[in-house]
């Protein structure tokens, strides 16, 4: 709902300039959001979770898939979010996001606002998610709200079992 | 294939005393996944058991009645497989991506009831109505004839599921998937529809539970009537697997039967939110 209303003022002047010619390619850019995942320390256990990070839009449909930090497949199931939304249609375009699994510390993940087939989406609501499961640990699932349209936001999210906190900043526009 | 069910039915019917104690309990099938991440094949174990709890093991059963369907709606087979005091269980290779259905469906059975003497005492006997004729005594009232099969399934997903083993025929007691059940979620309506020979089931009762009633107080039953259009709609609060259950008693006239009974478990997994 709200993303049909947010339409700011740069895109309808860039809009207006490439009806005149002026702009070419329609750059119609989202704000960059950056993502600092927490992967915290447990006393006596020495398993790296499996982690997954992921765009949801207001629909609670996948944007994007941003990281899947796992070993083996058998237990990518065990984000269980992210298995039943993404994981289990793969067509292969997970490949890029895929990596090994993290020990714990601070990392930092960032979307440029594209969907997987390389579109911007539109401004609107979306939903920050973060998946980890452990082996002889548990899960936790971590989903924040964001606004894309013209305001920054800048949020931390509470720690969880599996996860630290979580913190997202929507960044204005590039070159504004 | 129809011609190899009826010569399984008259084996199982010459089974006698054991299978039809058996039979007068669910049989339900447990997984020990439905869905599953894995990219090469994979053996799933299944318990199986006649019981009147809910993933609770009572009896154990024959397999010789449980088909197992691949993506394609093809049938496989069966893999390692025991008998135990009181439950069953088998063994299943999952080797491809895609909806595995597995269901155990018992061959038809015909029982007979009636009430004879002056108090009106109920007898049941297994008869078809054929078969009753020359044996009930002459004064016996209330006569009904029941065509009675059990059935039991549940699907187990590889990867993204998948919808060939979905498909109904058109043909006896049959469950419409509306909701995949591999995509029941815990906070979301999913949506059954069944059907006989083709026809919504209306106003059947059907019930839900959720793994787990020894270990809490409420046994979170969940009471269903299948509308007009033979569905019933079911939103789990807590995730895991679920028993539902389906009691089909429908008048139809035939020359072995007056109705048919029809017993259907379904075991699903609600997937966490």
């Amino acid at each position: 709902m709200k993303r049909r209303i947010a339409v700011p003022g740069v895109a309808v002047l860039g809009m207006a300039l490439m009806g005149m010619g002026i702009m070419k390619s329609p750059p119609v850019q989202a704000q960059p959001v950056e993502i600092a995942v927490t992967i915290p320390e447990i006393p006596n256990n020495a398993y790296r979770p499996y982690v997954s990070v992921w765009i949801e839009d207001a629909n609670d449909d996948v944007v994007t898939t941003l990281a899947v930090w796992s070993k083996e497949p058998d237990w990518l199931k065990d984000m269980r979010r992210w298995w039943r939304k993404a994981g289990r249609y793969d067509q292969g375009d997970l490949d890029s996001v895929s990596g090994a699994t993290r020990k714990p510390g601070r990392y930092n993940l960032s979307w440029d606002g594209m969907d997987t087939s390389g579109n911007a989406v539109a401004p609107g609501t979306y939903v920050v998610n973060v998946e980890a499961a452990r082996e002889h640990g548990g899960r936790s699932l971590v989903r924040q709200e964001i606004t894309l349209g013209d305001k920054e936001q800048h949020l931390i999210t509470e720690p969880q079992e599996e996860l630290g906190e979580i913190e997202i900043s929507v960044k204005s526009k590039s070159g504004e | 294939m129809k011609k190899g069910m009826m010569l399984m039915g008259a084996a199982v019917l010459a089974g006698g005393f054991m299978v039809s104690t058996a039979s007068a309990h669910p049989l339900w099938m447990l997984p020990s996944e439905f869905n599953l991440s894995t990219e090469e094949s994979f053996w799933i174990t299944v318990d199986a058991t006649a019981s009147h709890g809910v993933f609770s093991f009572d009896k154990p059963i024959g397999l010789d009645n449980v088909s197992i369907y691949g993506p394609e709606n093809d049938r496989r087979r069966i893999g390692p497989y025991y008998k135990g005091q009181r439950r069953s269980v088998f063994d299943l290779e999952i080797a491809e991506q895609g909806t595995y259905k597995v269901e155990l469906k018992t061959p038809v059975r015909y029982m007979t009831s009636y009430v004879v003497g002056e108090r009106d005492t109920r007898r049941r006997m297994m008869a078809t109505k054929i078969e009753a004729a020359s044996q009930i005594p002459d004064d016996a009232r209330e006569v009904t004839t029941t065509m009675a099969q059990n059935i039991s399934v549940f699907y187990v997903t590889q990867g993204a599921p998948s919808t060939a083993v979905l498909e109904p025929t058109g043909e006896g007691f049959e469950l419409h998937a509306l909701t995949h059940p591999s995509d029941v979620v815990v906070g979301e309506a999913a949506q059954f529809r069944f059907t006989y020979n083709g026809e919504p089931i209306s106003e059947m009762d059907v019930e839900v539970v959720p793994f787990g009633t020894p270990y809490r107080d409420s046994r979170l039953q969940t009471d269903l009537v299948s509308d007009a259009d033979g569905t019933v709609s079911y939103t789990p609060a807590l995730a895991g697997p679920h028993l539902l259950s389906a009691n089909l008693r429908l008048a139809q006239e035939s020359v072995l039967a007056d109705q048919v009974g029809v017993n259907f478990l379904l075991s699903f997994e609600a997937l966490s939110q």
